[in-house]
């Protein structure tokens, strides 16, 4: 399933993660992080699988991590989802 | 120790990312009506999941106090926009700053890495860029390390990343720092508090009328060379001395040789004489104050560094231990000096054997906690009353070397205990008969130019020792 309209959550503050969704074939994240060489994968599988539950299959990601957790990686891509989907404001928690 | 996260409302992950989302709302929304400016916005880095309570919160106020000074003192300008202090998310506040972005996080990092306690400080500095984006600086790029991990000291990204140290274990090292500059915040505190008194004790002194042998806003005529405004002066010029003083009485230690911090404010005395002589033109307004409050305000200090109570026994024994060695070394010495260099009372201990102010001082000023301090707290009345009658109690139980001096003769002493007792039994200040006494009184010194002059430094120093009382009795009944 792809995405209905462009979406943004997150800031550029130190800890937090700010991603774009835009229309895409696949999931093609573009990530920009300063711990990527560490965390670089690790970062990409959450957002995928936070996507993947949402049956996100084709989107672009652009994500500009700046130092951010998993839990905030994960609380931010369900933002994402939620606004490019066109559902609800509020992360969804129920679906995870 | 404490437990700095003993209370407060836990914050889940989606409350802390709405807030930040809100503050970068705020920040944005700064920058737009201020685009050609700097935005500071200042937060705490807290673990776990209380982020905010009133130590917390205080902590971060008191701090920013700090960070505020160091802005003035480094010629910024700036002004305080907008804050979330009590917020469950943890206290925020942003300021507006007039300065490059490089000088100011120069200034923002500088201040986060001068005390141990202020790296829990997390001061973004933010600016727009040319295509009116928000951008922040970072301390990479003004040539600064990224900031270190509080425990190991490894760049703090990883630690924070890797969760390589327990939420527990970050709480309590934060809870230390935040112990140790709690402590020093409180010292400050006690400081001002005993600074202010000191002065209001200085200036109320001068401002008590009607006063035989000493200037008043009314009469000087016994002392014809100053007047009120010059003892103002005076007064406002030995606020950085007491404050030394106070300084020096808080860091005294239970092994600390109160000999050595007589010697350290006495040393802080001789500046303090140096600038009250030229605030005055070269009249001795204060001298004995110097002396007798600085020693008494040292005194204090030592007696509520680790306890709120105001003890009296507490506070003579300090000065009787500071002063320990003061009477017989001095007086030791003067039998040598050339006569013409003594003062006033070291004059009378050779002709009388009189200890004088030296000699009360050395005692642990008996007729100021005797007399002065429970006259001064009981007496109903207003402030003149309270100040004039401890006065003249202070006056009835005071062999004055300056009167003494002024006089010339030792029987001066009875005349004037016969006067003040007159004054008391007309029924003092608060009476018509009284007042009249006092008017009359306070005429004959001037006539006969006598002075109360050593009286008046002991009027100080129990206004001093009162107002602090009352300060430190009222603060406890908060």
């Amino acid at each position: 399933m792809g995405i209905k309209e462009t979406a943004l959550a997150g800031t550029l503050e130190s800890s937090d993660i700010q991603i774009t969704l835009s229309e895409g074939s696949g999931i093609d994240i573009d990530l920009d992080s300063s711990v990527e060489a560490l965390y670089g994968d690790q970062i990409k599988k959450v957002i995928t699988d936070t996507l993947n539950k949402y049956g996100i299959t084709d989107a672009k990601v652009k994500a500009v991590d700046k130092g951010a957790l998993d839990c905030v990686v994960k609380a931010r891509t369900m933002a994402v989802a939620q606004r490019a989907l066109g559902t609800t404001e509020e992360p969804n928690w129920e679906v995870l | 120790m404490i437990n700095l996260f003993d209370t407060g409302v836990t914050q889940d992950i989606p409350a802390v990312l709405a807030n930040r989302d809100k503050r970068v709302f705020v920040q944005n929304k700064l920058l737009s009506q201020y685009p050609s400016e700097i935005v500071i916005g200042a937060k705490l880095n807290t673990p776990g999941p209380i982020k905010n309570n009133s130590i917390i919160e205080d902590f971060f106020t008191k701090q920013l106090e700090e960070f505020e000074n160091l802005l003035l003192e480094e010629g910024v300008v700036f002004f305080k926009n907008s804050e979330w202090l009590d917020a469950a998310t943890g206290p925020e506040r942003f300021y507006v700053v007039e300065e490059t972005a490089e000088n100011v996080k120069k200034i923002t990092t500088e201040f986060e890495e001068s005390k141990n306690y202020r790296l829990l400080f997390d001061l973004d500095v933010l600016f727009l860029t040319d295509d009116e984006e928000m951008q922040s600086i970072s301390r990479t790029e003004i040539g600064y390390s990224a900031r270190t991990c509080l425990i190991c000291g490894r760049p703090a990204k990883d630690c924070g990343r890797s969760r390589r140290h327990s939420v527990e274990e970050l709480q309590a090292k934060v809870s230390e720092l935040v112990e140790s500059s709690l402590k020093l915040t409180d010292n400050k505190q006690k400081v001002q508090m005993l600074v202010n008194n000191a002065l209001r004790a200085l200036t109320y002194e001068v401002t008590a009328w009607p006063k035989p042998g000493l200037v008043d806003p009314v009469e000087r005529e016994a002392h014809p060379d100053m007047d009120i405004f010059m003892f103002l002066d005076s007064s406002l010029s030995l606020q950085n001395y007491l404050r030394k003083c106070a300084w020096a009485g808080l860091n005294c230690q239970t092994n600390t040789d109160y000999r050595d911090i007589f010697r350290e404010i006495r040393e802080f005395g001789k500046l303090a004489e140096a600038d009250m002589f030229s605030s005055t033109n070269g009249i001795n307004t204060h001298k004995g104050a110097v002396f007798s409050l600085g020693v008494l305000v040292t005194a204090v200090a030592i007696n509520i560094k680790d306890d709120e109570q105001f003890d009296e026994e507490v506070i003579q024994v300090a000065v009787k231990k500071m002063l320990r060695e003061l009477v017989k070394n001095d007086y030791s010495k003067i039998k040598s000096e050339d006569e013409s260099k003594l003062t006033a009372g070291e004059k009378q201990f050779l002709k009388y054997g009189t200890k004088g102010i030296r000699g009360e001082a050395a005692d642990g000023y008996p007729v100021v906690f005797k007399y002065g301090l429970p006259i001064f707290m009981e007496t109903n009345g207003n402030m003149n009353q309270r100040l004039i009658t401890a006065l003249m109690n202070l006056a009835l139980h005071t062999e004055d070397s300056t009167l003494i001096k002024r006089a010339g003769t030792l029987d001066i002493i009875e005349w004037k205990n016969q006067r003040i007792n007159e004054f008391f039994a007309a029924g003092g200040i608060s009476t018509d008969a009284g007042n009249k006494v006092l008017n009359d009184i306070q005429t004959e010194f001037s006539d006969r130019h006598l002075s109360l002059g050593g009286t008046a430094d002991l009027l100080i120093v129990t206004a001093f020792l009162g107002l602090t009382k009352e300060a430190l009795n009222n603060g406890n009944n908060d």
